[in-house]
């Protein structure tokens, strides 16, 4: 190890950094090698550890850290076991499932007495439902893996445990969890003193880190390790390892004392915080406990006897230091478990600490209580209504607190308003767009603050679950005292609204203290400001006699060269208004701030953003409260129609007002099953703008229909007759190639407010005006003023009448008539995966079944509060589901496999049953070959019809009700498998291939944005060449995995490649191809996402590159078609014909790899091209041999 | 033969300079065009309007999906994502200074007048040996005079010459009312050398697809009369000198703006679409053309049919046209 210099004599100032930061930034200077993979909301460590081995930085030791990612948490727990096992000092970042996958090595890896640390975001684990946010369930389910496991509180210790927990592992030989809550610790914004390299050498010892060294692997000294052993030795090899964890607590505690010798900062392995004479204890660990801490404290000075016992170490159970830390004069005790174990005696901590009472304090009376799970709030109004029940005569043995639980009735009652903030704090809650900017707004001004005063700061950020327009809510504390409330604020006494259009919908006022000072980004003067707010919300403003500001930011920012972003100018107004520095002394921070984090940008921005902040406060006013509220102010309206079904209205009306907290455990289904078809409630009024259709261009080719990303357009042919009532105006052409009777007219509607203006339809609109080529029959024009007309003509073409019977789905052409059953997803705005999702379920959408591994599109398709899968007008439409992410093939195939047993069973009990029926003629239809045309469905579904009709007027017996029951499956169903890049080259890699080499009839449909989209773009092995991603940010270094030519090799996998927005009749045909294939069919679909960097609006002219360039060539293979006089693999699309160079240079992810390393990059281009050519041989050789 | 000439205060072995283009972007080509005889070599212009667009397009993408989303703080690696104005044409100075023996002439087309001079600092911060404003301007806007922008162009000039110390060169458009008097002001405001003329590249019409798009009609000699009748005028006027640029693609093309005026030759279109190598051909050519017809140096050849030194000097005015149209046939 390399002497570290001395210590600065100078204390530092604290930096501010989140959670994930203060872990990794310990992590990457005391390791060798990272072994990484996206799992949120860790994933920003492992990023953090690539950038800077990516720029270089050395570690603690002066080596560069390898950072690798693997195709799996699987992968990266074996590569970290590999790594530590010769000698390397080696970790890994992760959360939730991730950790789960890693659970066999984990085993191992303690089993062998190997030190190492792993870094958990702790994360719920999915049961009925997935959730990205914060719980122990992870950790809980890997603590009998042998590892120790220490618990962090907040930013400091995730900091400080990382180093700790690195000095203890290394000196016992256990391996570490260090544990720090998901996104409440990870993802909030805290000054932290920045342990120096020199820390981190006080506590790292040379001599345990040779040990490590000298027991690894070496030829030099052979051993052998990982034997399998016989029932003589194996029990007995367990119980040696028993002497280091007896040996831990000592160990681990003379760590923390060195600890505390460098920084001055004592961390304790169970800490009591409160008065000796102690009667009623919450005992607890993570993020929760600061508030324990906070509130017992608070009951203490009101004379109440409570106190909390934190628990920093939780394995090795410091059984000693718990009983040394409990209070003599404990009386009862509250044991909070942050997870779950149904049908349990009770969680795991309380299990620990009552099996420690029972041995030595068993006159305690002790409760456990479950709270927290998936990131939900624990404020102090939880821990006094728990402290309450604690000083209750019988308190429960069993509780819940932070919900209300009104069918087992295990939650404890909570007083509503009581809260703890502080009044001399500043409080303030931000509502932006994540477009806008607000986050990072908020982000900086922190910053400013930790670095121009001695306040302090904490920040912490809630977002949506929409990825276009998504909302962010910002809650930045500030104040003179120490902050440790790691909860939202309770009670603002700041609140800035951002976007005007959000108190259409929403209740931003909900935390806010009285005298509230608000405020609002909004297109109106002070003047005129109330005629325009809902009543509800200026009534709200007078009760609570707020101080309203207002500025036209948006204008504002726009004039200062700053498009949408009003981050800038609404932070200058924020210092305006709240004075957190003397004002000259806030520009200059503003503006020092501005150089700094615009100084990479470039002098224009730099300029822009200073003028931003002269500029800002000129423009802000105060808007004094109107007496009373103007008779011309809007009413907010409900939030879903009143004829919406009592779910919607009870259940998801609430979710979208964002008032699911409010919902007692009796709403929720208990086993996670939600109905579809709910996006159509979730009007978020997107975009500004909006396209608006000339029938009289048109050519009603329907390629708009095919490309929108969000299902808002829509067409049919309707009755010339039946337009007789449709609102004056109502758009309609004749029917185009119809001659017949009667008379058809083709209808195109716009949902204008699901429409997130992203302008692809307009992009393929192939009808323009010949005296003005800038009009089409598609153009984007301002959504106010065609709003009122748009809603009355949706209205009618809802009920107007629609035969697709007869048309010819294997066109394009036609196909934009069958009615799509997914609409409105919330994915970005021109999302290249959701148009193949809407084409496939208009095709088959009234007989899916969809597996859907987890990434961008279970989240699009299936995060509460909405999902964009709906049904058709007959109620039918595709069943979905989420399993996993590195299992979804395997769900599929088990999809296929139950409904091939079920039909089976069908159809042998129909023609068991069929000699006794009356009226038989439908039985030969509905046991023949299967349907394909929508008129051949048609008829097999009346025939459906027909026989239930015969089945309900037979004796029931047991075989008739059996086939009643399964008669259903006489309609073939269509098994849709689908998942992004990362789920089939990487994590579910083994599943897939073993699906596809299976030989069962399902459709897997790759949505191919190479890289992890979900996440937020890390590398997949389907990433390409050069491509700079997260994980790899000096650019791929390899190429992508060509898993369709190895698919193909199989010889009997229907394999197609496409590219929707290059060849729209090509994807067409392929994806009928596929799912009329009865073996397995694996479809990779081109799918332009904004982790490519361009606008997303450009995304067919870039597919079409893509095409063009040869990048993604388009092919499909057709096992039946070998031994034809027709060829099996068929190119569709021509050798290429543009340099690579052509498509490359338009995507960012490029260029930042030609700006990092230009020559690297050349030599790269340079390979990938010939590539390129080198892969059109091949398809062009394979191609000719299967012919 | 000797055919040393001075452009900008150097003395070049020969008039042959590869004007700004793809070619002189790239160290290798730069390399080739000395080896192949390239006196000086102008490098691509610093586009200030393309290098704005390109900070705001970046910021653009960076920004807008970054802070949005739970589980995704961004979509792009942390790292130096920006570039920092001119870093890559600077780079590319600083690498020919390193890799070439001639003078490196930096090219630099502004849109405001802090990106002018800055522009124009950083690149002689970074080793160039002289500066060529391009003054490429369309002049679409209808309150904007000539008289105007002439004097926007002035002002450009007089910031730029006050900004730095490299000798100035000034590309122009040959589209001003009265060109003679605006290089005269040219002159005045600091420039050392003019270059005539800048090639303006419009768009193509597609009648099929009702689209614009954009065209790169490389020159051919047809091209060299308008440079070549403006030098000649100019020459006997002023005291800067003249680069010849458009339309030299043999070696006539070269005698023919050398004798009218032109103190270097540049070429581009010769070059990319005969490499290199073709200044050779243009260099030896010239050599063989003097030989032939017995001119012993190049200042015997130069200037030698400036419009003053012509014995019909009017042929460069109206009567010009006047005479092609007497002797149209029909």
């Amino acid at each position: 190890m390399q002497a570290p210099p001395a210590p600065d004599s100078a204390p530092l100032r604290p930096v501010c950094m989140d959670g994930n930061e203060a872990a990794a930034d310990v992590a990457y200077r005391l390791n060798e090698l990272c072994a990484i993979y996206p799992i949120t909301p860790s994933s920003p460590m492992g990023e953090l550890a690539d950038a800077r081995a990516h720029r270089g930085e050395p570690n603690l030791f002066g080596s560069v850290p390898k950072v690798v990612e693997m195709q799996s948490e699987a992968g990266a727990a074996g590569t970290l076991h590999g790594a530590l096992q010769t000698g390397a000092l080696a970790t890994t970042f992760t959360s939730s499932q991730g950790l789960l996958l890693m659970l066999p090595n984990l085993y191992k890896i303690a089993g062998e007495l190997t030190p190492c640390v792993v870094h958990v975001a702790s994360r719920a684990l999915a049961t009925q439902a997935l959730s990205i946010f914060g719980d122990h369930s992870d950790v809980m389910a890997a603590r009998a893996t042998g590892f120790a496991m220490l618990f962090a509180a907040n930013v400091q210790e995730a900091h400080d445990f990382a180093l700790i927990s690195q000095a203890a592992s290394l000196k016992s030989r256990l391996p570490f969890f260090h544990v720090f809550d998901g996104f409440r610790t990870s993802h909030e914004l805290r000054p932290v003193s920045r342990l120096t390299d020199p820390d981190l050498a006080a506590l790292i010892d040379e001599a345990d880190i040779r040990a490590h060294r000298e027991r690894a692997l070496n030829p030099n000294r052979p051993v052998l390790r990982g034997t399998s052993q016989n029932p003589d030795v194996f029990f007995q090899g367990r119980e040696s390892v028993n002497r280091f964890y007896d040996a831990l607590p000592d160990i681990f505690d003379t760590c923390l004392q060195r600890f505390a010798e460098q920084t001055g900062r004592r961390y304790r392995a169970v800490e009591f915080h409160g008065p000796p004479d102690a009667e009623h204890l919450l005992v607890l660990m993570g993020s929760a406990t600061e508030t324990a801490v906070e509130t017992a404290r608070y009951l203490q000075e009101q004379g109440q006897k409570t106190g909390v016992m934190q628990i920093r170490l939780y394995r090795p159970w410091p059984a000693q230091a718990f009983l040394d830390a409990l209070p003599a004069t404990a009386k009862t005790l509250a044991v909070l478990d942050r997870t779950k174990e149904p049908g349990g005696f009770g969680e795991p901590l309380f299990l620990d600490v009552a099996a420690t009472l029972q041995a030595h304090r068993p006159h305690i009376r002790i409760s456990g209580g479950r709270y927290g799970l998936g990131s939900k709030e624990f404020t102090p109004a939880m821990v006094r209504g728990i402290f309450d029940h604690l000083d209750s005569p019988d308190p429960r043995p069993r509780f819940t607190v932070g919900i209300h639980d009104d069918l087992t009735h295990l939650s404890l009652p909570v007083i509503p308003d009581f809260h703890l903030e502080d009044p001399d704090a500043t409080r303030a809650i931000f509502h932006g767009l994540g477009a806008d900017g607000t986050v990072s707004a908020v982000r900086n001004t922190l910053h400013i603050l930790a670095e121009s005063t001695d306040l302090h700061t904490q920040a912490y950020f809630v977002y949506d679950s929409n990825k276009a327009g998504s909302r962010t809510v910002s809650h930045l504390r500030m104040g003179p005292a120490p902050i440790h409330k790691p909860y939202l604020i309770q009670s603002a006494n700041f609140i800035a609204i951002h976007q005007f259009a959000f108190f259409k919908t929403l209740d931003l006022l909900e935390a806010a203290a009285p005298g509230v000072t608000v405020l609002l980004n909004a297109p109106h003067p002070p003047e005129t400001l109330y005629d325009h707010l809902p009543r509800e919300v200026t009534e709200t403003l007078r009760r609570l006699n707020a101080s309203v500001y207002v500025i036209n930011a948006a204008q504002v920012a726009r004039e200062c060269g700053l498009g949408g972003r009003i981050n800038t100018v609404m932070q200058a107004c924020f210092f305006a208004i709240q004075k957190p520095l003397p004002e000259a002394a806030a520009r200059d921070a503003i503006r020092a701030h501005i150089r700094q984090s615009y100084g990479a940008k470039g002098e224009m921005l730099i300029t822009r953003n200073l003028v931003a902040v002269d500029t800002a406060p000129k423009h802000l006013h105060h808007a004094p409260l109107p007496p009373q509220t103007p008779a011309q102010a809007p009413t907010r309206p409900d939030a879903v129609p009143l004829d919406a079904s009592a779910f919607v209205r009870e259940i998801t009306a609430k979710l979208i007002a964002g008032k699911g907290d409010d919902l007692p455990v009796s709403a929720l289904p208990p086993d996670g099953t939600w109905p579809t078809g709910t996006a159509a409630y979730n009007r978020r009024d997107l975009s500004p703008i909006v396209p608006q259709w000339d029938p009289d261009l048109c050519i009603q080719c329907g390629h708009c229909v095919l490309v929108c990303p969000h299902g808002v357009i829509q067409v049919k042919q309707s009755k010339a007759a039946d337009l007789t009532h449709a609102p004056p105006g109502f758009p309609s052409a004749p029917l185009r190639g119809h001659s017949g009777e009667p008379p058809l007219h083709y209808l195109l509607q716009i949902s204008l407010p699901d429409c997130t203006g992203c302008g692809l339809c307009v992009e393929i609109c192939p009808a323009k005006s010949k005296t003005n080529p800038k009009h089409k029959s598609l153009d984007l024009v301002e959504k106010a003023p065609i709003l009122e007309k748009g809603a009355a003509d949706m209205a009618f073409f809802k009920q107007a009448s629609d035969d697709h019977a007869e048309i010819n789905n294997a066109t394009v052409r036609g196909v934009q008539f069958l009615p799509a059953t997914f609409e409105f997803p919330g994915a970005c705005a021109g999302c290249g995966e959701t148009p193949y999702l809407k084409l496939i379920s208009q095709l088959y959408g009234d007989r899916m079944l969809v597996a859907n591994a987890t990434g961008c599109s279970s989240i699009y398709g299936g995060n509460l509060p909405v999902t964009p899968w709906t049904t058709d007008n007959q109620g039918r439409g595709p069943a979905w589901s989420n399993s996993l992410f590195e299992d979804n093939a395997e769900f599929g195939l088990g999809f296929r496999l139950g409904v091939n047993s079920l039909t089976t069973r069908a159809r042998q009990l129909l023609q068991d049953l069929a000699p006794d029926l009356s009226h038989p003629d439908c039985i030969p239809l509905l046991l023949g070959d299967a349907p394909d045309t929508p008129r051949e469905f048609s008829e097999r579904r009346a025939a459906l019809a027909q026989l239930q009709e015969i089945l309900s007027g037979q004796p029931p017996t047991p075989a008739l009700r059996e086939l009643q029951t399964l008669a259903d499956h006489l309609v073939p169903r269509s098994i849709w498998i689908i998942g992004g890049d990362g789920w089939a080259y990487d994590i579910g890699f083994g599943g897939l291939e073993h699906v596809l080499c299976g030989g069962e009839n399902v459709n897997i449909l790759v949505l191919d944005t190479e890289v992890y989209s979900n996440t937020g773009g890390q590398a997949s092995k389907a990433t390409p060449l050069g491509a700079a991603a997260k994980f790899a940010a000096g650019g791929k270094p390899t190429a992508k995995n060509d898993l369709a030519l190895s698919t193909i090799l199989k010889g009997n996998v229907y394999v197609a490649a496409i590219a929707l927005g290059a060849k729209l009749p090509q994807a067409l045909r392929a994806i009928r191809e596929a799912e009329a294939y009865s073996g397995p069919s694996l479809l990779l679909a081109y799918s332009p996402c904004i982790a490519h960097g361009y606008s997303m609006r450009q995304s067919l002219d870039q597919m079409d590159l893509a095409v063009k360039t040869g990048y993604w060539p388009l092919f499909r293979f057709d096992p039946r078609l070998r031994g034809t006089d027709k060829p099996a693999l068929q190119l569709d699309s021509p050798a290429p014909t543009l340099p690579l160079k052509d498509f490359t240079r338009e995507e960012l992810r490029f260029r930042l790899s030609e700006r990092n390393n230009p020559a690297l990059s050349d030599a790269r281009n340079a390979q990938a091209q010939a590539e390129i050519h080198a892969r059109y041989a091949r398809l062009k050789t394979l191609a000719d041999t299967l012919s | 033969m000797n055919l040393k000439t001075s452009y900008l205060g150097f003395t070049l072995s020969s008039p042959f300079v590869a004007s700004a283009s793809p070619m002189t972007g790239k160290i290798d080509k730069l390399r080739a065009l000395e080896d192949a005889g390239a006196a000086a070599v102008v490098l691509p212009s610093v586009f200030e309007e393309q290098l704005r667009q390109e900070q705001e397009a970046m910021d653009r993408l960076l920004t807008n999906s970054a802070d949005s989303l739970a589980e995704a703080q961004s979509f792009f690696p942390e790292a130096d994502l920006y570039e920092r104005n001119s870093d890559r044409s600077l780079e590319l100075v600083r690498q020919a200074r390193e890799a070439l023996d001639i003078p490196v002439i930096a090219s630099l087309n502004g849109i405001s007048p802090e990106g002018w001079t800055q522009f124009a600092r950083d690149l002689a911060g970074a080793g160039a040996q002289a500066i060529e404003l391009n003054l490429y301007h369309v002049g679409c806007a209808p309150e904007i005079s000539g008289a105007d922008l002439e004097h926007q162009h002035l002002d450009v000039v007089r910031a730029v010459r006050e900004a730095v110390d490299l000798p100035l060169a000034v590309k122009l458009s040959p589209w001003f009312s009265s060109l003679a008097h605006f290089a005269n002001q040219l002159q005045s405001a600091g420039a050392d050398a003019l270059v005539l003329f800048n090639r303006f590249y419009q768009p193509d019409l597609d009648p099929e697809t009702l689209t614009a798009g954009k065209t790169l009609q490389l020159s051919d000699s047809t091209d060299l009369l308008l440079p070549l009748s403006w030098i000649a005028i100019l020459r006997p006027q002023l005291q800067a000198q003249l680069a010849h640029t458009g339309g030299v693609h043999t070696p006539e093309d070269a005698v023919k703006a050398l004798m009218a005026g032109a103190d270097v030759v540049m070429t581009t279109a010769a070059l990319l679409k005969n490499g290199p190598q073709h200044l050779q051909t243009l260099r030896d050519g010239l050599i063989e053309w003097m030989q032939t017809h017995d001119y012993a140096s190049l200042d015997q050849l130069r200037s030698s049919m400036s419009r003053e030194k012509l014995p019909n000097p009017a042929i460069f005015e109206r009567l010009n046209y006047m005479k092609l149209l007497k002797t149209a046939e029909w």
